[in-house]
């Protein structure tokens, strides 16, 4: 199925079209969406509305870029939009699916007490490292999270992002900048405890 | 912390990332080796970036695509589930409650305006009773009538 026909397709509603969107953009949703939440159930909780979206706006899609980079915006913003939720309601994302995740606790009962701590101790590396991320003022944000997670090259970003290529360099210099900053004030203060 | 450190600290991801020149990184390294803290953060660091690493590879679910698709049928099949808009939400219970409170409202204002003064109800009454008495006579009238034509 050309990219054409799975537009055409979506648009008239075609249940196979669907399927195929689905099939190809799958794994690109969840894991961009997981890397801005920083949880999995979350990231493909999320999913389900994203390719709503993008069924119910397809007809807005003005073909000025590819089909996957029109996804992607419509996944960064919804996002960022999640986390902006969570921050409001004060969930802590991933303390939630530590303790009521079924497969973690089963895990966690078997589990030798240094599994235990190890796990806990990437936990909390990685709750950090997230904290950090999302401290980032937003553009430098997604720059930085398309770049490092998913790897994207500078040029994608820049489509994506709907920016030239020297402004997606400096926005990732300057999420490392400030990223290096706050996380070496983080390992001395957690050096000190 | 010296200005050693100082320098460490602001190069942390260059020095990493090995983007850093050839001099500027033996410099560093240097550093490192008489730094205990220095050594500590670098490893710590080195951590974070190993974390990246392992969020990259971390799959989804298996059964999400399946997820997905049926969210997506039941969204076509019943297009009436589709989220209403909150201004919708709030507007609807809105509108029927002031419909239900305005029709309270003109239901006691018309059994105030509705009541009849009570010379009129006694005027009402009497023109009942007339009325109740003259069906009386007459059935009087055709019972009579009735008698005489027995006879």
């Amino acid at each position: 199925m050309t990219e054409q026909e799975l537009i055409q397709g979506v648009l008239r509603r075609d249940r196979n079209a669907f399927q195929y969107l689905v099939n190809q953009y799958q794994k690109q949703v969840i894991k961009t969406a997981y890397y801005f939440l920083g949880n999995m159930e979350d990231a493909e909780d999320l999913s389900q509305e994203i390719f709503l979206d993008i069924i119910h706006s397809m007809k807005s899609f003005k073909k000025s870029s590819a089909l996957s980079t029109w996804i992607y915006r419509i996944t960064v913003n919804k996002s960022l939009n999640q986390v902006k939720k969570n921050r409001r309601k004060g969930i802590s994302v991933r303390l939630e699916s530590i303790f009521n995740n079924p497969f973690e606790k089963g895990r966690r009962q078997d589990a030798e007490p240094s599994v235990i701590s190890a796990e806990y101790e990437e936990k909390e590396k990685r709750d950090l490292l997230h904290t950090a991320i999302n401290r980032l003022p937003e553009n430098q944000r997604i720059a930085f999270v398309l770049n490092k997670f998913d790897e994207q090259p500078y040029k994608q970003i820049a489509e994506i992002m709907g920016v030239g290529l020297s402004a997606v360099e400096s926005l990732i210099y300057r999420a490392k900048m400030n990223l290096q900053k706050h996380l070496v004030h983080q390992f001395s203060e957690y050096q000190n405890t | 912390m010296t200005m050693h450190c100082t320098h460490f600290h602001e190069n942390l991801f260059a020095y990493h990332e090995g983007s850093l020149s050839d001099e500027m990184h033996q410099s560093l390294k240097d550093h490192l080796s008489s730094c205990d803290a220095c050594v500590r953060l670098s490893a710590e660091f080195e951590n974070l970036s190993n974390l990246i690493d392992k969020e990259r590879v971390s799959e989804p679910s298996p059964f999400v695509k399946t997820r997905i698709l049926q969210r997506i049928e039941s969204e076509f099949e019943h297009p009436e589930t589709r989220k209403i808009p909150v201004f919708v939400r709030i507007l609807q219970p809105a509108l029927i409650a002031s419909a239900l409170l305005a029709g309270i409202l003109i239901g006691s204002y018309s059994a105030k305006t509705g009541h009849a003064s009570d010379d009129q109800l006694l005027s009402k009454i009497d023109h009942i009773e007339f009325l109740k008495t003259d069906l009386y006579i007459s059935e009087m009238m055709d019972e009579d009538k009735i008698l005489v034509l027995n006879k």
